[in-house]
C-alpha cells in the first residue's frame, strides 16, 4: 500500500499540490480525477520521484520512504505509463523492455528473456511479439510495451496518465481487461483522466482533485458522472452531453439549389495520407470527422484551409474551384482554422496577445499601411476582438504563453472568427481545455452554425462530435467512410474508428 | 506539463518601460560579470614588478589593471593631455565594424537564421568596397555612397549563397556560412596575390596588398585630420543601421513575420507566412550589414585592403557583440562600445607595467566570449531568474 500524506508543491508562485492526502490500496484501481492544473500529474510525479515534494510524507506499507528519483521508485515497485510513450523505436519491443533493467545482465539468454515477455503478455490477454521493432506498432500496442515494461520490473503500483486518450474504443476494452486482470493479482492502478464515464467505469475508488486539495474522495459506485464534474469544477456546469448542445440554434433551411452552390465541396481529394477524400458541407452545418490521431486528419485540415495542395481532386467552395487558391487568399474568402497543436500551429507563445491577434491580418488597415505597422491601432484591433471573447489577460502585451490553456484558445478563436469565417475547419478544438473552457468553445461552434458557417470539426473524441455534429464521417487510414449518424450508434462508429465494419472498398 | 501551468495569470504584469528596464539592466548586470571575469582572468597573467624585481601579487594585478583601464582608456582628461579623447575615438572607431557585424548576427538570429558567416560576407564587403574605391574614377558625392552599396550587394550575395543552397537543396546555413568563411578568406587572398595586388613604379609587385584608397574615396572624419587619427563617418552609418534595423523589425510587416518566423515557424506556415522566403531575404539583409562593415572598415580605418583583414575576426565577434545585447539592435551599439572599450584598454594595457602581451589580450577576449555566451544563454537566465524567485519567495 502506497500512502502519500499531506505532500504539498509550489511551484514559484503556484501552489500545484496544497497538502494532499491519498492511499492507494492493493487490488484495487484507483481514480485520479481533475482539470488541467489540478496537479493531478504533479502528484503522480512526486510518487514516481521525478518531483520533490515541498513537505509531506510518503509510506510504503507504513514506513516511510524518500524517493529521490524514478529508479528508486522503481526499485519500490511503483511502475509509470506516461502520456507521452518513453520508447526506442527503431528498437525491439524486447530491448525497449530491458532497456536500463538490471536483470537485463542476467538474460543473456534473449531467446528465454523474450519467451518471459511473450507469457507475461499473455497473462493480461494480449499476443505481441517481443522481436517486433516498437515503431511498427500501433500506439495502442506501443502502450502495452509501456505497461509491460513496469510489469517487467515487477511493478506493485501501476500509474496510467490518460491512458485513454490515444486509444480506439475496442483498444480501450482491450486495456480495461488488462487493468482488471493487474487488479485481481493484487497490485494497484492509479488511473489518471478526465473521461468520467470511463473513470466510473473502471476504477474502484476515486479522488477528484481540485486546485492542488482533494476536494472529494470515495467509492465510484457512489457517485453519478454529473456530481464528478461538479467536484471538478467546482460548481454547476453540465456535463457535456448531447441534451446540451443539440440542435441548439439551427441555421435557418435554405433551399436547395443555393444550397447546392453555397457548399464546400471536396471532390475525390487525394494527398499524402489522404485518399480520394469526397464530401459536402451545408453552410450552417457542422460535418464531424472522427478517427484515431493519425489517420489523415492532419492532411485532411491542411487541404481544406490551403496549408497544402491536393496531388488530385478538388475542393470547391460556392461553386467555384479554390483548389489552386493560398491559405491567405483563402483567408479572404472567409476560411478560418482552429489548429491541432495550439501552441505550435496556431499561435507564437513568446510572443503577445496583440501580436497573435494579428498574426494573419497585419497587413491590412489599420493594423499597417504600406508595410509599416501602428502598433496603436493594432493593440486597439486587437482589443476589441479579445474582448468579445472574454480572454482572461492582464494587458495585451503579455506573451500567450503566461495565460491558461484555455485563454490562449479564446486568443486563437478571437482571431478565427474576428473575420466573420464562412468556412470552419477546427481540430480537437478542446483539448487540454477544462469544462468550462471547454463549453465557451462549444458554444461559440454553435454560434458560428447558427450564423451560417460550414463547420468542419475534427476531433479524436467521439462524445464531441456526437454532442456537436450534424453528420459524421470516420477517417481510417486516409479513407473517408461516411455514416448515418444519427442511425448509426456509438458502438458502430466506434468500429469504424478500429477500421472493423468497413465498407468493402475501402479496405 | 500540463499540471504546473499557472491556471491564472501571473500577479505582475511587466509593462513596456519596465520590460526596457529590466533588460538594460540585464544586459548591464551581464556585462559587469563579463568585465569581472575579463579583469580576473587578466590578472592571472604573470608580470614583474621592474622596481622591486617581485612578481607582483594577485590583488595588486587586479588594481593595476583596473587603474591603467580607468587613466587610459575611461578618464576623459588624462595627465598625457589629449590623449584621453584619442583613446574614446579609438574606441569608439574599434566599435564601428563590430557594431555593423553585430548587427548582421541579430537581424539573422532574431529570425532563427544562423549565420555565423559574418568574417566571410565582411570580407567580401571589403573586397568590393576596395575595388570600387580604387579603380572606379567618380565624384567623391558619388563614389563613397557606390563604394558602400557596393559593399553590402557583395555581403547580401556573398550570404546569398548559403541562402541558395538551403533552399535549393536544404544545406544548413550554419554549415554552408561557416564554410563559406574560408572561400571568402582564400578568395581574398588570390585578389591579393594576383588582380589587385599594388605595383611599384618600376611595375614589380608590392606586398600582397592593394594600392591606398585615393584621399576623395576615404570616409570624411571629425575631431582630426590626421589620417586614421579622427572618427570616421562609418560610425555615424553604424548607429544609424542599427536605429534602422530597430525600425525593421519593431514597426514594419517585414519585420513582424522575421520575428514570427524566428520564434515559431511552424505557425508562421499555419499563418499564410512563406517561412523559406522570409529567411533568404533575412540572409540577404544580414550578408548586406556585414558586408557594408567590411566597406566601412576599409573606406574609414584601413584605406588599403590587406591579408590580416581576413583573420582579424571582426564578423566573429559580432556573434559575441549581438548575444551581450541579447539581439536588441540598439543594445548592439552598446555592446559593440563595450567591445570597442576592451580593445583600447588591451592596447594601454599592453603598454602598463603589467606588459600584457597582445596575443596574450586576444586569447582573454577569446574566453569572454564563451563568457558572453554562458551569460546570455537561456540555461543561465533560467539560473539566475530561479535563484532570484527562490530568494524573493524566501523573503515573503
Amino acid at each position: 500500500m502506497l500512502e502519500l500524506l499531506d505532500i504539498r508543491k509550489r511551484f514559484g508562485a503556484l501552489v500545484a499540490l496544497d497538502g494532499v492526502n491519498v492511499r492507494f490500496s492493493p487490488g484495487r484501481v484507483h481514480g485520479l480525477l481533475g482539470e488541467n492544473g489540478a496537479g493531478k500529474s504533479t502528484l503522480m510525479n512526486v510518487a514516481y520521484g521525478m518531483l520533490k515534494p515541498d513537505g509531506g510524507q510518503i509510506r510504503m506499507n507504513g514506513t516511510p520512504v524518500v524517493l529521490r528519483s524514478p529508479r528508486e521508485a522503481i526499485a519500490k515497485g511503483i511502475g509509470m505509463v506516461h502520456q507521452h510513450f518513453m520508447l526506442a523505436g527503431a528498437m525491439s519491443v524486447l530491448d525497449n523492455v530491458l532497456l536500463g533493467d538490471w536483470r537485463a545482465t542476467q538474460f543473456l539468454n534473449r531467446r528465454r528473456a523474450a519467451d518471459e515477455l511473450a507469457a507475461l503478455a499473455e497473462r493480461l490477454g494480449w499476443t505481441l511479439d517481443p522481436l517486433v521493432p516498437v515503431e511498427r506498432l500501433s500506439v495502442g500496442q506501443q502502450q502495452r510495451v509501456e505497461i509491460l515494461k513496469a510489469l517487467w520490473r515487477d511493478a506493485r503500483l501501476l500509474i496510467l496518465d490518460e491512458p485513454t486518450a490515444v486509444l480506439t474504443p475496442p483498444e480501450v476494452e482491450q486495456l480495461f481487461g488488462a487493468v482488471e486482470r493487474l487488479r485481481d493479482e493484487g497490485r494497484s492502478v492509479v488511473f489518471i483522466s478526465h473521461k468520467l464515464g470511463e473513470v466510473k467505469r473502471i476504477c474502484d475508488d476515486l479522488t477528484v482533485l481540485r486546485r492542488g486539495r482533494v476536494v472529494w474522495e470515495g467509492a465510484a459506485e457512489d457517485v453519478s458522472p454529473a456530481e464528478l464534474a461538479n467536484h471538478m469544477i467546482g460548481r454547476d456546469v453540465e456535463t457535456v452531453t448531447r441534451a446540451t448542445f443539440s440542435r441548439r440554434g439551427h441555421a435557418t433551411p435554405i433551399p436547395d439549389d443555393t444550397l447546392e452552390q453555397a457548399r464546400l465541396r471536396l471532390d475525390n481529394v487525394t494527398a499524402a495520407n489522404l485518399h480520394d477524400v469526397s464530401f459536402q458541407i451545408s453552410p450552417g452545418e457542422i460535418l464531424g470527422i472522427a478517427g484515431v490521431d493519425g489517420n489523415g486528419q492532419q492532411e485532411l485540415a491542411a487541404v481544406v484551409v490551403g496549408l497544402r495542395p491536393p496531388t488530385r481532386g478538388r475542393v470547391l467552395w460556392h461553386g467555384s474551384d479554390v483548389t489552386a487558391m493560398s491559405l491567405e487568399q483563402r483567408r479572404i474568402l472567409g476560411f478560418a482554422h482552429i489548429p491541432n497543436d495550439r501552441k505550435r500551429e496556431a499561435l507564437v507563445p513568446t510572443m503577445s496577445v496583440t501580436e497573435n491577434v494579428m498574426l494573419k491580418e497585419y497587413r491590412d488597415p489599420p493594423m499597417s499601411r504600406f508595410g509599416v505597422i501602428s502598433w496603436p491601432k493594432a493593440a486597439a484591433v486587437a482589443k476589441h476582438v479579445v474582448d468579445q471573447f472574454d480572454v482572461r489577460a492582464q494587458s495585451l502585451d503579455v506573451a500567450v504563453a503566461t495565460l491558461s490553456g484555455g485563454n490562449q484558445q479564446k486568443v486563437v478563436l478571437a482571431r478565427e472568427f474576428a473575420i466573420q469565417p464562412r468556412v470552419i475547419v477546427a481540430m480537437n478544438p478542446v483539448r487540454g481545455l477544462d469544462v468550462a473552457a471547454t463549453n465557451f468553445v462549444y458554444e461559440q461552434l454553435l454560434a458560428r452554425r447558427a450564423a451560417g458557417a460550414a463547420i468542419l470539426l475534427i476531433s479524436s473524441e467521439l462524445d464531441e462530435l456526437l454532442a456537436l455534429c450534424d453528420r459524421i464521417g470516420v477517417l481510417y487510414a486516409g479513407r473517408l467512410t461516411m455514416t448515418n449518424f444519427p442511425a448509426t450508434g456509438r458502438e458502430a462508429i466506434g468500429r469504424l474508428m478500429a477500421g472493423i465494419d468497413l465498407p468493402a472498398e475501402s479496405r | 506539463m500540463s499540471a504546473i501551468a499557472p491556471p491564472a495569470m501571473p500577479n505582475r504584469t511587466p509593462g513596456r518601460l519596465r520590460t526596457a528596464i529590466m533588460s538594460i539592466v540585464g544586459s548591464l548586470g551581464s556585462a559587469a560579470i563579463c568585465v569581472a571575469i575579463t579583469v580576473a582572468l587578466l590578472a592571472t597573467l604573470p608580470a614583474t614588478n621592474q622596481e622591486t624585481e617581485r612578481p607582483y601579487s594577485y590583488g595588486e594585478k587586479v588594481h593595476l589593471v583596473l587603474k591603467t583601464t580607468y587613466d587610459r582608456v575611461i578618464r576623459p582628461r588624462s595627465p598625457a593631455a589629449r590623449a584621453g579623447y584619442r583613446n574614446w575615438i579609438l574606441t569608439l572607431q574599434s566599435a564601428t565594424p563590430i557594431l555593423l557585424t553585430g548587427l548582421a548576427v541579430a537581424a539573422a538570429f532574431r529570425a532563427n537564421v544562423l549565420n555565423i558567416g559574418t568574417q566571410g560576407q565582411y570580407v567580401l564587403g571589403a573586397i568590393a568596397a576596395a575595388a570600387i574605391g580604387i579603380y572606379i574614377p567618380a565624384a567623391r558625392w558619388l563614389l563613397i555612397p557606390l563604394l558602400l552599396a557596393g559593399a553590402m550587394a557583395a555581403g547580401a550575395l556573398f550570404a546569398g549563397i548559403a541562402a541558395t543552397l538551403e533552399r535549393w537543396r536544404n544545406v544548413p546555413v550554419v554549415l554552408s556560412t561557416l564554410l563559406l568563411n574560408f572561400v571568402a578568406l582564400e578568395f581574398l587572398r588570390y585578389m591579393l596575390q594576383g588582380p589587385m595586388r599594388a605595383v611599384g613604379e618600376d611595375g614589380r609587385p608590392l606586398d600582397p596588398q592593394s594600392t591606398e584608397l585615393a584621399e576623395f574615396a576615404r570616409l570624411p572624419q571629425f575631431f582630426s585630420d590626421v589620417p586614421r587619427q579622427g572618427l570616421h563617418l562609418g560610425f555615424v552609418i553604424a548607429v544609424a543601421a542599427a536605429l534602422v534595423l530597430w525600425f525593421i523589425l519593431r514597426k514594419t510587416t517585414f519585420g513582424f513575420r522575421l520575428r514570427v518566423v524566428g520564434q515559431n515557424p511552424v505557425a508562421a506556415r499555419f499563418a499564410g507566412m512563406n517561412a523559406a522566403r522570409v529567411s533568404f531575404a533575412t540572409l540577404a539583409l544580414s550578408g548586406a550589414l556585414a558586408g557594408l562593415a567590411g566597406g566601412v572598415q576599409i573606406a574609414g580605418t584601413t584605406y588599403v585592403l590587406y591579408p590580416d583583414v581576413g583573420t582579424d575576426g571582426l564578423g566573429f565577434t559580432g556573434i559575441a557583440v549581438a548575444l551581450l545585447a541579447r539581439l536588441s539592435p540598439i543594445g548592439v551599439i552598446f555592446s559593440a562600445i563595450f567591445f570597442g572599450l576592451l580593445k583600447t584598454a588591451f592596447v594601454a594595457l599592453q603598454e602598463s607595467p603589467l606588459e600584457i602581451h597582445s596575443n596574450a589580450a586576444q586569447a582573454v577576449q577569446g574566453l569572454l566570449v564563451i563568457a558572453v555566451l554562458i551569460v546570455s544563454s537561456p540555461q543561465w537566465r533560467r539560473l539566475v531568474g530561479h535563484v532570484m524567485r527562490r530568494d524573493r519567495a524566501a523573503a515573503a
